[in-house]
């Protein structure tokens, strides 16, 4: 761990020696049964061959494939049910990842049995102290639907790790039927509050009711309910500054008691309010 | 992206060109605390969110609708003011503008998008959506970015505009999405 040792905080005044931060260098996967990304990343983001990379590919751009060891939260600290919304597990509520969420039953798996099977965790760039958890979702879920924090069911963690490019952990398979996803958690422990998450398909046979003859409709992500609420393409402009409003340049507003006026043609968003966006309004 | 000794030269020089460094890139009273965590952050997000504007660039001008064409110059022209400002405040800090070049390869886990793609962008045929997944996945790292300056950083004008990125490349992220029909 380099993490500084410099205080948490001086004074701007005075000399500031050189702040040798530390930088939080994690990334990986699972490699074996391979994640989503790790799949669709192996096919080639440009040429991915399965039909679920396809639509992941379509839904999210090729970006997340060139970064698949990058599926992570940097502020997780252990808080991942908080963080993650049920149906964005397998891209750990990134819109960046949101591909991986895609409810299929065509996702490549991996034909696994129950008992004793060997996970292999990719680390390209492994970080000492480390805690692993794996879990897998209960009988009777549907790959269909999408994936839940409630469908998971633990099956084992191992603490204060400390991975290589290539580690093997042996877990034991319960008994299922059909298609499951084997879940699991990279929390790192000291230096950083960075977790990653990964999605790995697999397959234990004899699986449900309608194996092969559904045409798995290409649902995409329960097509996002959190969409902005602030989104009203109708607003008038002028009067006060209100998100969602397309302005033009020349349109005038008030915010916050003082008057601006329109630089720049845009649509309002939180975090552009007039005072903080010089180079879209103008103070008058 | 490797300069040190030139960098603060060439700054001194930027610093007196810029207009109006108003109120909003003021690095706060003199004695604001600054740590090891606003250094890093600024560092990286100059270089993210020249990586940014340079994207942009291209949405404003290759993008087929004029929604993306509007969104993408809005953008452009936003974070060109705040690389601006950060770079404002790394001085000010008596700080180097980029990052040691050992943090510089695996810099809080976020890694830039890398130069191919943009390339890849420039001759996409599917422009307008190959543009806003692009867009989105930067934009998705940046609110990555800003997560830990808000809950590290220690200087006040720093976490603050942390916060208001995490918000607005949400806000962009949404309206980018519905622009996909997503």
């Amino acid at each position: 761990m380099r993490k500084s040792t410099i205080a948490a905080a001086s004074a701007v005044t005075g000399a500031l020696v050189l702040l040798p931060a530390s930088a939080a260098d994690a990334h990986g996967t699972l490699s074996n049964p391979p994640s989503r990304v790790y799949v669709c990343k192996n096919e080639g983001p440009e040429t991915p061959k399965s039909a679920a990379c396809k639509a992941a590919v379509a839904a999210s751009g090729t970006q997340a494939f060139y970064d698949w060891n990058e599926v992570s939260l940097l502020e997780a600290g252990g808080r991942h049910r908080q963080l993650i919304p049920d149906g964005k597990l397998c891209s750990a509520g990134r819109e960046k990842y949101r591909g991986l969420d895609l409810p299929r039953a065509d996702w490549p798996a991996t034909k696994v049995r129950p008992g004793s099977f060997t996970v292999t965790y990719h680390a390209t760039a492994p970080h000492a102290n480390s805690n692993f958890e794996f879990s897998i979702t209960r009988e009777g879920w549907n790959p269909t639907m999408p994936l839940k924090w409630s469908d998971l069911v633990p099956l084992k963690t191992f603490n204060n790790q400390n991975p290589t490019t290539f580690t093997n952990w042996t877990i034991t398979l319960p008994q299922r039927s059909g298609r499951h996803i084997l879940y699991s958690i990279w929390q790192r422990v000291a230096g950083s509050n960075e977790a990653f998450y990964t999605c790995s398909d697999v397959d234990f046979g004899g699986g449900g009711p309608a194996p092969t003859t559904e045409p798995t409709p290409t649902r995409t992500p329960t097509s996002t309910p959190t969409q902005t609420p602030t989104q009203t393409p109708t607003a008038q402009p002028g009067g006060t500054w209100k998100a969602g409003t397309a302005y033009k340049a020349g349109d005038k507003v008030t915010h916050g008691g003082q008057s601006y006026q329109c630089l720049q043609g845009h649509t309002a968003l939180a975090g552009w309010e007039p005072p903080n966006v010089p180079a879209l309004w103008k103070r008058i | 992206m490797r300069r040190t000794a030139p960098a603060f030269a060439l700054m001194a020089a930027l610093l007196l060109a810029l207009p109006g460094c108003g109120a909003r890139g003021t690095p706060g009273p003199a004695a604001d605390p600054v740590n090891a965590q606003d250094v890093m952050f600024t560092q990286m997000m100059v270089p993210h969110h020249r990586q940014g504007i340079e994207i942009a660039k291209l949405g404003a001008a290759r993008g087929r609708s004029p929604e993306v064409r509007t969104l993408a110059a809005a953008v452009a022209a936003t974070q060109q003011d705040e690389v601006e400002m950060m770079l404002r405040w790394l001085y000010a800090w008596e700080q180097p503008l980029t990052a040691p070049s050992g943090a510089h390869d695996h810099h809080g886990g976020m890694p830039e998008t890398d130069r191919a793609r943009i390339a890849a962008l420039a001759r996409s045929r599917t422009f307008d959506r190959d543009f806003l997944n692009l867009l989105i996945a930067h934009q998705d790292d940046a609110i990555q970015m800003a997560e830990t300056e808000v809950a590290r950083g220690a200087n006040p004008a720093a976490r603050s505009w942390a916060g208001r990125v995490r918000e607005s490349r949400r806000a962009q992220i949404a309206q980018m999405k519905s622009l996909l029909g997503q």
